[in-house]
């Protein structure tokens, strides 16, 4: 009996470490991870060093305040929030907004997306240790930042430009012609990443998969889900700002792997910059802002609640409020992509996979944890 | 393959860097960018709107002792604070303040020692 406790022992003198907080490859946000040799044997998501208490802050704050503070939610893609709380606003007071904002609103989601995609692409190949993929994917993000900063004034955050009611000021001259030279360098890194690097799918190819089945039951949205094979996008189900007008597919997969998640996101810039294109060319004159929703203008929120749900670049975001009839909202609940995406699927992709493959995960499934921390 | 990359490498021998020597030189700033502000007193009404409307209290309303004698309400910007936003720009009534493309904050007194814009 003692020799074999003595051997129970031995067999279950796991290996427990953390992958980050401090990792390189993995933002703000550690996970617990046993390990039994090279392989994972348990996951555990431990978050909340991200945690800012946006929701409760929220509720100290006029609409113009916290469309600042909405740009914070999530630093990759701060324009897709910010749209969002507008949306929010909008709904729960009936506010009319401009044809003119949401063909502007629209361009800069997009190129909001394909910069958020890059990054995602970036911090991937860096996971798979193909530095120079980083660099290229980190650089030509950069030309869209420019484009921000021209119609923003800022080059990551917007600081409440998408305001609710329309846009805080209008497109700067020539700004067309400039989206349409980022456009082009745009579709030069997408051939980059195209060519087929045998190392790359090495890494990639059969890691991670996530069945159909698994997909949604566990809650995944975005291109996670789509590259399990579920079409699922809130910008054809349930068409918000401009985009029933617009002509664009969305590209799904079946396999489910980390690569083919790569795969979805690199189809889906190309299906953004199709959109900008169109709506380049159609943008309509006139004003940009509603007249009674002028920054400063006396307004309150009426005793009413609203839920929005957007597609951002991780997934479906969703934003619901609630006014009692002041200045300030009564509760704001965020409901951020990638919650589902790094607590849930990450700890059931884990488990079983090899240590060398915990930062390829964790990056296919572009994960945010300051979205999740909010 | 190794020879492909020959011929790319000589012509990036003559590539001008991407970089900037930045104190020397530096990128263009667009026009509407939000950087340093800039308060012009003679314009100012004192009404405060902008330290009302200010996201992190950054702008606080101070007595100042104008030329004539006569005391008059002013902002105070607490640049450490600020999250250049650009509300209160667009509060104003009389475009008293505005951003300005000022960036370069690191080689100034504004971080360090608390010197507010209109007192330079």
């Amino acid at each position: 009996m003692k020799k074999r406790k003595m051997k129970k022992d031995i067999f279950n003198n796991y290996q427990e470490f953390l992958f980050g907080p401090a990792h390189p490859g993995s933002g703000n946000f550690s996970v617990r991870i046993k390990l039994d040799g090279e392989q994972v044997v348990e996951a555990k998501s431990d978050p909340g060093y991200l945690h800012r208490g946006f929701e409760k802050l929220m509720e100290y704050r006029n609409i113009w305040q916290n469309a600042v503070l909405s740009d914070r939610i999530c630093v990759f893609e701060p324009v897709a929030w910010n749209l969002l709380f507008a949306e929010a606003v909008e709904k729960l007071a009936e506010v009319e907004v401009p044809e003119r904002a949401k063909y502007i609103r629209v361009i800069l989601a997009e190129l909001s997306r394909i910069q958020s995609h890059l990054i995602w692409f970036g911090s991937l190949s860096s996971a798979t240790g193909f530095d120079t993929g980083f660099k290229i994917a980190f650089g030509y993000r950069d030309y869209i930042l420019d484009i921000f900063s021209e119609i923003c004034g800022g080059r990551v955050y917007p600081a409440g430009f998408i305001s609710p009611g329309g846009l805080r000021r209008d497109l700067p001259q020539g700004t067309e012609n400039r989206i349409l030279k980022v456009l082009d360098k745009i579709k030069q890194v997408i051939s980059y990443f195209e060519k087929e690097d045998p190392v790359f799918e090495s890494r990639t190819k059969g890691i991670g998969v996530l069945k159909l089945e698994d997909a949604v039951k566990l809650g995944a949205t975005g291109q996670v889900l789509r590259a399990s094979g579920f079409l699922q996008d809130v910008r054809k189900s349930e068409p918000y700002e401009i985009y029933q007008e617009t002509d664009f597919a969305v590209p799904i997969l079946k396999e489910g792997d980390a690569y083919s998640r790569f795969k979805v996101g690199l189809l889906e810039i190309e299906e953004s910059v199709k959109i900008i294109k169109q709506l380049l060319n159609k943008i309509p004159s006139g004003p940009s802002l509603n007249k009674k929703m002028k920054v400063g203008m006396p307004f309150t929120l009426p005793e009413n609640e609203a839920y929005v749900r957007n597609e951002t670049a991780r997934g479906e975001g969703a934003i619901y409020i609630r006014g009692k009839g002041e200045v300030n909202p009564d509760r704001v609940k965020i409901k951020g992509p990638s919650f589902v995406h790094l607590i849930p699927v990450l700890e059931f992709l884990l488990k079983g996979a090899e240590i060398a493959d915990i930062p390829i995960i964790y990056w296919s499934l572009n994960g945010c944890p300051a979205d999740m921390d909010r | 393959m190794k020879l492909r990359i020959i011929p790319k490498l000589i012509l990036n021998l003559f590539k001008r860097p991407l970089t900037v020597k930045f104190p020397a030189e530096s990128l263009s700033i667009p026009d509407d960018y939000r950087g340093k502000h800039n308060f012009s007193p003679d314009k100012c009404l004192g009404c405060g709107e902008c330290a009302k409307i200010c996201p992190n209290k950054a702008i606080e309303m101070v007595e100042v002792k104008q030329k004539d004698g006569t005391i008059k309400k002013q902002p105070k910007i607490d640049i450490n604070k600020c999250c250049f936003c650009r509300l209160c720009e667009d509060v104003c009534p009389t475009k008293a303040i505005h951003l300005t493309k000022k960036i370069p904050f690191a080689n100034e007194n504004t971080i360090y020692e608390k010197k507010h814009i209109y007192n330079e």
